[in-house]
């Protein structure tokens, strides 16, 4: 397992470096970063499905200039993670371990965004100690700006570390506690979780254009996909 | 010392322009990684290093920028630079107000183009192709999303460096926001079809799930009125679908 929480780190380095600091191409969106993690651990259905749930859920919060933001790409990831090792252990728990790790998604993004705060405060720090130098050398930006790699990248390696160890293993012993007939129950929350991730999308583009046919148009073109591929 | 630079220096500054936001703080935004962008330029207009070090803490201020939107005043900041350079300006103040009057439409344009439309536009058709194909959606995704991405720093680039300062001509409100209101009506639409397919996919589990995802529907919509914080909404959603699960039980 250790070699497990290690890789996913990894990735979750990856991740907040795709977040804020380098290139931007999106790999770290949830359904991606997810299902990258699900191929890691060897869960690649468990982790594509975990990414879809949680893809919508902080997508009305923009990282706009300085606004603070919870770190839902590393959050998820961190989430899916969870998901993956915690069914490992306990396959019969399926659902009831995707509606845990949907619930601790929302502290383990906040926790991600405080640490991306941390993060812009010590590259301030860097910054001031630049500006008052005498004589400024292109070597020394340059390495400023790895430093600012290597922290985001530590921002998704710690928070992937310290949630996968504090919680598997939590998780694991509070979830054997319960008996696995109940696990059905917990299977309406991946239902909820997709349904507040949709009006948030909705509700973000009804506010820019208030159009209800195109709306009507968009829900009919669904069915009809759905209904034709399935 | 150099009055021009070499094709292969701009293709370095433009490749640096992939880790602008690196170094973001709250104190320059991302000054330091304009900074870090336009070092090529320094190493090749300058040689000796107190020239380098006035020409870097220059560019050391504070500036903003969406990331993406960053190549339309970098362009525009080497040309200006080498012109600089040719013609012998007596000061710099010129381009430092220039990236100063760029700051505020390089932002709204690009948060408003890419945070608020394209990017929420493309994951909902991502998650349409996900519901319905499955794991086609992933390069799907990334290959729609990506597209416009590099279009826009390629074009931005290519465009500022020929223009330098007539760029500003380009960046005007009107034009984006033509483009951003045609991908707002797509985006609405795709959000309808992803409604649609999700509700599909949810009744296609069992009706419990159905049956949360339309309460969870309903009750985000009350709580988005109420101006709920999103994670409370997320935490209630979780906690509706178990209770939903438990009474169907």
């Amino acid at each position: 397992m250790w070699a497990d929480i290690f890789i996913a780190s990894l990735w979750g380095g990856i991740v907040a470096i795709d977040t804020t600091a380098l290139m931007q191409i999106m790999i770290s969106r949830p359904m991606m970063a997810c299902s990258v993690v699900g191929l890691l651990l060897g869960n690649f259905p468990l982790g594509f499905v975990m990414g879809f749930l949680v893809e919508l859920l902080y997508i009305s919060e923009l990282p706009i200039g300085a606004a603070k933001f919870a770190e839902g790409n590393v959050g998820s990831t961190a989430a899916a993670t969870l998901a993956i090792l915690t069914t490992r252990q306990l396959p019969q728990h399926y659902f009831m371990s995707i509606a845990l790790a949907l619930i601790l998604f929302v502290p383990l993004s906040s926790l991600g965004g405080r640490l991306v705060l941390l993060k812009r405060k010590i590259n301030g720090v860097i910054y001031e100690r630049l500006i008052y130098r005498d004589l400024l050398a292109p070597r020394q930006i340059n390495a400023a700006q790895l430093y600012g790699i290597l922290l985001s990248f530590l921002v998704g390696f710690i928070t992937l570390t310290i949630s996968s160890i504090l919680f598997v293993s939590g998780a694991t012993w509070l979830l054997s506690r319960i008996p696995a007939t109940y696990d059905k129950i917990f299977q309406p929350a991946m239902g909820g979780v997709l349904a507040a991730g949709c009006v948030f999308l909705a509700h973000l583009f009804w506010k820019q254009h208030r159009k209800k046919w195109v709306l009507f148009i968009g829900l009919g073109l669904g069915l009809i996909l759905f209904v034709k591929y399935l | 010392m150099a009055v021009r630079t070499r094709k292969i220096d701009r293709f370095n500054i433009f490749i640096r322009c992939f880790f602008i936001q690196a170094s973001w703080s709250f104190k320059a935004l991302i000054g330091m990684g304009f900074c870090f962008c336009v070092i090529p330029l320094a190493r090749r207009l300058y040689d000796s290093p107190k020239d380098r070090s006035e020409f870097l803490r220059r560019h050391l201020d504070f500036f903003n920028s969406h990331p993406y939107f960053v190549t339309y005043c970098l362009g525009a900041v080497t040309k200006l630079e080498e012109q600089a350079q040719q013609q012998q300006w007596p000061d710099w103040r010129p381009i430092s107000i220039f990236k100063e009057r760029l700051t505020g439409p390089l932002g709204v344009q690009g948060d408003q183009l890419f945070w608020n439309r394209i990017k929420p536009m493309t994951i909902a058709i991502g998650m349409v192709v996900g519901l319905t194909l499955g794991r086609i959606a992933l390069p799907v995704f990334l290959l729609i999303y990506n597209i416009p991405h590099f279009y826009i720093r390629i074009k931005g680039w290519r465009l500022s460096y020929r223009m330098g300062f007539d760029i500003v001509s380009v960046l005007s409100t009107r034009r984006f926001q033509a483009i951003g209101d045609k991908i707002s009506i797509l985006g609405l639409a795709a959000a309808g079809a992803l409604i649609s397919t999700a509700a599909w996919w949810s009744y296609e589990q069992n009706f419990a799930v159905l049956a949360s995802f339309c309460l969870s529907a309903a009750l985000t919509m009350a709580l988005i009125r109420l101006k709920v914080a999103v994670k409370f909404i997320i935490l209630a959603v979780t906690c509706l679908g178990i209770l939903v699960g438990l009474l169907t039980l």
